[in-house]
């Protein structure tokens, strides 16, 4: 019987050995993103009508003589652009960078006239695989317990969700926001609980991925200032004297990052904005709004622009592309016209809130297909293989904003324990963390806040992507904690000893 | 006495027998007139894809059903289904090539006409002329007496007709502004045959050539144009609106407006006030175009929601008794076959407006359909400058088609100013749907919308239009049953929402208490 035990203690520590909990967590969600993103019929995102940013700027363009679907199904084979390219990025963005190293493994690989949305999935599954391990790494380490592998599954369970996976075989900016965040909270976890013998290739790893996160969309500019409360974090490392002058031009980076982010918004992609804070936002959530317009000052018909799209989906009564809407409407306000605007009817902005709250969890993109036309499905048809975790989250998380601030202040309280204590004992870990953890909230807090008045209602779900996936790192951090006790102080071997 | 009367009568036959005789198209009239208009090239570096659609909106104005085709998608044989064949030469500089067609074209017995340049031999040869070949010259496009003139930009070549047999109808003339000052037919008719050395979408030459093509198709007409202001929104200044309808009341001038609505936000009180203005209008002798929307993201399988929505906005508009006549639009939905089978086909009466920068199709076929009548939308600018030559629309002359003069809505007082300044300037004696005996008819999910001698009728019953807000019946809204799952829901965010707050609250007072005890312990006591 001892022998049996022996035995069972010895596969154990081996399997452990060729398994460890990242790579294991590794494997399973590269099976199952690859599954869906590679195997045919593949699975990814419709063009909700924003691919072209990403694709005309790379050469990549819509192949003619075949019917291009929005929003119904997606498409997998776009043309390769083989002479001079005219068009210039409408955006200042990081994202092109990664279009076109899936462009050079096309043109290697496959065809130098045809590209195969795959090889944008392939780009951001590498990317992804790579978050994952260093991710489960962070949650881990430097426990070796066997509870290491419920972590390592719950980290499946939560990122390797297909509506995250889905985003993979599309030109949006999401999946590599996704990957990015991932490093920037692992490398930081890992900091914290000083992983390496070196110090700055996370350090490194984690000035990159957060710079490169932050330039990736215009609207991750306010994002800038979330991590710059992580990154204040970082002056609580030892010997921080000789790494002071590094991480001070660190941080400048990142808020120079930010601002140009924001200040590079090209103008007709501002105007999409603005228009739809308006429509989507200002007009919404209130019964008739034409008397609040004309008391601050904006003609009242424009009232019946009420849930108006700048891009109309059909049909609309006005273009608002045409200069009439620019010179009577939009000319008439801007970004503090609304924040004046939402003070004056705070009932109104309070409703907007909650409906941004009801959709936090909510991260699989309901308004596009996830199959293309060769596989049969019906127009728009939702992936529901292994969407357990947004699903669950999507119903069940509490629809009012003010429990998501309520939640804020209670998970600031709980690190907030773990930063005294480790302050105490003169240890980093707990004290990084709860920089961490509050970088992460205040992003799960104003970003909504941010896209209502930035951009009303309109692609709500969209714009506040990095909402749910700051709460699912501070959800699993929580979770991982609690199992390996490392909660209220640092990780200590051997389990609880205060 | 007896006998003058009698010879009274006698005259009065002959004259009106005469009368008749002349009214009489002296080209052959095709019982269903169907005619392929066959274009060589768009050639949009040029922008003249706007001439092919001027010209299509100008036969649909005529009530002739046009299907346009590429030369290069001619198959042999297609003309057999057509009683008239137009060419349009779009860029000189390349050939037609499709032997087909050019054989095909010379076989027909229809009515053939041939617009711009590269005029064939064999052409000619039916035309029973001689071409001549005209370079580097500018021209004066005027009539017989030189009455109305038109000085034409400069040509670097230019194919004439001469020696034109004697039954030949010339319609305007081309003067050489060289000294031999030699005149040269613009449009002429020969038999069922016609020619138009070029075109244009506006000013002198649009009329002429608009007369010569209704008069080849024998539909030519009388017509006084309609005033019509264009261009007008929901989100139009509607205090200028209200002060331009009430100018032109004023003025006795009858007009018409081409809007759009919206479906949606009727209650709104900006609704309201657009609906009150609209039906200033129609109390003041204006009447009301339907506007087609702007369109987005179209695909073939939007027309149900197409039909939807133009339902909704003529129902939305009936329940504020506002009854547009007509739909007005852009030419080219007349070419798209979901557009007109879910919107034009609504109404009788259709105002064609110019094309947008970009048309988008929902599903293109250039098989336009004809209507009781369609009203060919000229801008005013067209009519009034016209460089070195007669301002025609101070000579006013009636139209060979039905026409309506389009100024766009002034937003500001000033431009509003600028408009009555413009209008001062044309003599038109603008034409009055309610006088002179329009009948009009809309019809849209189960309401028709009828327009008689200035009186409207819905669903067959005449109805008065009042300058207040109607009192229509409002439906109540329907409330979707709510299921208790999301009643649960919305429960259960609120309970949590308490439950925390209460816990937070204790919590709170926890840390107070102990950290008091805490104190207490080290206090001697």
């Amino acid at each position: 019987m001892p022998k049996l035990k022996q035995a069972y203690f010895r596969a154990i520590k081996v399997f452990k050995r060729i398994l460890p909990p990242p790579l294991l967590a590794m494997l399973i969600c590269a099976g199952l993103a690859g599954y869906l993103i590679f195997i045919p019929p593949i699975n990814g995102l419709a063009d909700n009508g924003d691919f072209y940013r990403a694709m005309y700027s790379n050469g990549i363009y819509k192949l003619l003589g075949t019917h291009y679907s929005y929003f119904s199904y997606v498409t997998q084979h776009f043309g390769l652009m083989q002479y001079y390219n005219e068009n210039q990025s409408v955006i200042f963005s990081s994202q092109p960078w990664f279009v076109h190293l899936a462009v050079f493994f096309n043109k290697i690989f496959y065809s130098k006239t045809v590209f195969d949305l795959r090889f944008m999935g392939l780009v951001n599954y590498v990317l992804y695989l790579g978050a994952i391990y260093l991710l489960t790494d962070a949650l881990t380490f430097p426990s070796k317990r066997l509870r290491n592998y419920l972590i390592a599954a719950l980290v499946v369970f939560v990122f390797g969700d297909s509506s995250f996976t889905l985003y993979f075989n599309s030109f949006f900016a999401e999946p590599q926001m996704l990957s990015l965040t991932m490093y920037s909270f692992a490398s930081f976890i890992l900091l914290a609980r000083q992983r390496y013998q070196h110090r700055w290739p996370l350090l490194l790893l984690f000035a990159i991925s957060t710079l490169v996160l932050i330039a990736s969309k215009s609207q991750n500019a306010p994002l800038a200032l979330s991590f710059t409360v992580v990154a204040l974090g970082l002056l609580f490392l030892p010997h921080f004297q000789a790494q002071r002058l590094y991480i001070f031009a660190g941080i400048g980076v990142l808020l120079v990052t930010g601002v140009l982010t924001y200040k590079l918004i090209g103008k007709d992609f501002a105007y999409v904005n603005q228009y739809q804070a308006f429509s989507h936002g200002v007009l919404t959530q209130t019964g008739d709004p034409s008397k609040a317009l004309a008391k601050n000052g904006i003609d009242e018909q424009y009232a019946l622009m009420k849930d108006q799209d700048y891009y109309a989906k059909q049909f609309a009564t006005i273009q608002p592309s045409q200069s009439y809407v620019e010179k009577n409407l939009l000319s008439k306000y801007g970004f503090g016209w609304i924040v004046k605007y939402y003070l004056q009817h705070p009932k109104q902005f309070g409703k907007l809130m909650d409906l941004a709250a009801a959709d936090v969890m909510i991260t699989q993109t309901k308004a596009v297909g996830d199959y293309t036309k060769a596989s049969g499905a019906s127009p728009g048809k939702q992936l529901t293989f292994f969407t357990g975790y947004s699903s669950i989250a999507g119903a069940f998380f509490p629809q009012k904003f003010a429990f998501n601030c309520l939640l804020a202040v209670a998970l600031v309280m709980v690190y907030a324990v773990g930063f005294y204590n480790d302050l105490k004992h003169g240890e980093i870990e707990g004290v990084l963390k709860f920089f961490q953890v509050t970088g992460l909230l205040t992003i799960f807090i104003f970003v909504p806040i941010i896209a209502i008045v930035g951009d009303g209602d309109a692609d709500l779900a969209k714009h506040i992507f990095m909402a749910p996936v700051s709460l699912d790192l501070i959800f699993v951090l929580f979770v991982s904690d609690i199992l390996n006790h490392r909660l209220w102080h640092a990780y200590h071997e051997g389990g609880p000893t205060t | 006495m007896k006998l003058k009367t009698l010879w009274r009568w006698g005259l009065l036959i002959v004259a009106l027998f005469s009368f008749w005789y002349w009214g009489q198209p002296s080209s052959v009239e095709a019982a269903t007139s169907k005619v392929l208009l066959v274009y060589d090239s768009q050639n949009v570096a040029q922008n003249d894809q706007t001439k092919i659609a001027a010209v299509q909106r100008l036969l649909t104005s005529v009530g002739v059903r046009v299907t346009t085709k590429a030369a290069a998608d001619y198959r042999a044989g297609t003309l057999k289904h057509y009683q008239g064949v137009i060419t349009m030469i779009n860029w000189p500089q390349t050939d037609l090539n499709n032997a087909d067609f050019v054989r095909d074209r010379q076989r027909f017995k229809g009515i053939r006409l041939h617009i711009g340049q590269n005029l064939t031999a064999a052409e000619a040869q039916g035309l029973q002329a001689k071409r001549q070949k005209l370079y580097h010259q500018q021209f004066t496009l005027q009539n017989k007496s030189g009455s109305r003139h038109q000085l034409l930009a400069f040509s670097e070549t230019m194919t004439t007709l001469t020696q034109l047999p004697a039954k030949a109808q010339t319609i305007g003339w081309l003067k050489s502004q060289s000294v031999t000052k030699k005149t040269y037919p613009y449009g002429t008719i020969v038999g069922n045959q016609g020619y138009l050395p070029y075109f244009s979408a506006g000013g002198y030459s649009f009329v002429l050539a608009a007369q010569t093509i209704a008069q080849l198709f024998g539909k030519v007409g009388h017509y006084q144009p309609l005033l019509t202001i264009t261009k007008v929104t929901p989100y139009s200044n509607m205090a200028v609106l209200d002060r331009l309808s009430r100018y032109l009341y004023q003025q006795s001038i009858p007009f018409a407006i081409s809007t759009t609505t919206v479906g949606s936000n009727v209650h709104f009180k900006a609704y309201q006030r657009f609906a009150r203005v609209l039906r200033n209008i129609e109390n003041r002798g204006g009447v009301v175009f339907l506007k087609t929307p702007a369109v987005g993201g179209v695909t073939a399988s939007s027309g149900k929601e197409l039909a939807t929505l133009m339902d909704n906005y003529l129902i939305q508009f009936a329940q504020n008794q506002v009854f547009p006549v007509g739909i007005s639009t852009s030419g080219y939905w007349n070419q798209d076959q979901v557009y007109r089978q879910y919107a034009l086909t609504k109404a009788d009466h259709i105002l064609l407006l110019p094309n947008p920068a970009s048309p988008v199709y929902a599903k293109q076929d250039n098989q336009a359909t004809t209507f009781k009548q369609a009203i060919y939308g000229l801008n005013a600018t067209s009519l009034e400058t016209v460089r070195q030559g007669s301002a025609l629309g101070k000579l006013a002359d009636d139209f060979p088609v039905p026409t309506a003069v389009t100024f766009t809505m002034p937003n500001s007082q000033r431009s509003l100013n600028n408009l009555k300044r413009r209008l001062s300037q044309l003599n038109y004696q603008w034409f009055n749907p309610a006088t002179e005996g329009t009948a009009t008819k809309i019809v849209s999910g189960t309401a028709t919308f009828q327009y008689r001698n200035g009186t409207y009728f819905l669903n067959g019953q005449a109805t008065t239009i009042t300058a207040t807000q109607p009192h229509t019946k409002t439906l109540a809204a329907v409330k979707p049953e709510e299921l208790w799952v999301n009643r649960f829901f919305k429960m259960q965010g609120t309970v949590l929402l308490i439950f925390f707050a209460i816990t937070f609250g204790v919590f709170v007072l926890f840390i107070f208490l102990g950290r008091r005890v805490y104190v207490n312990m080290f206090k001697r006591k």
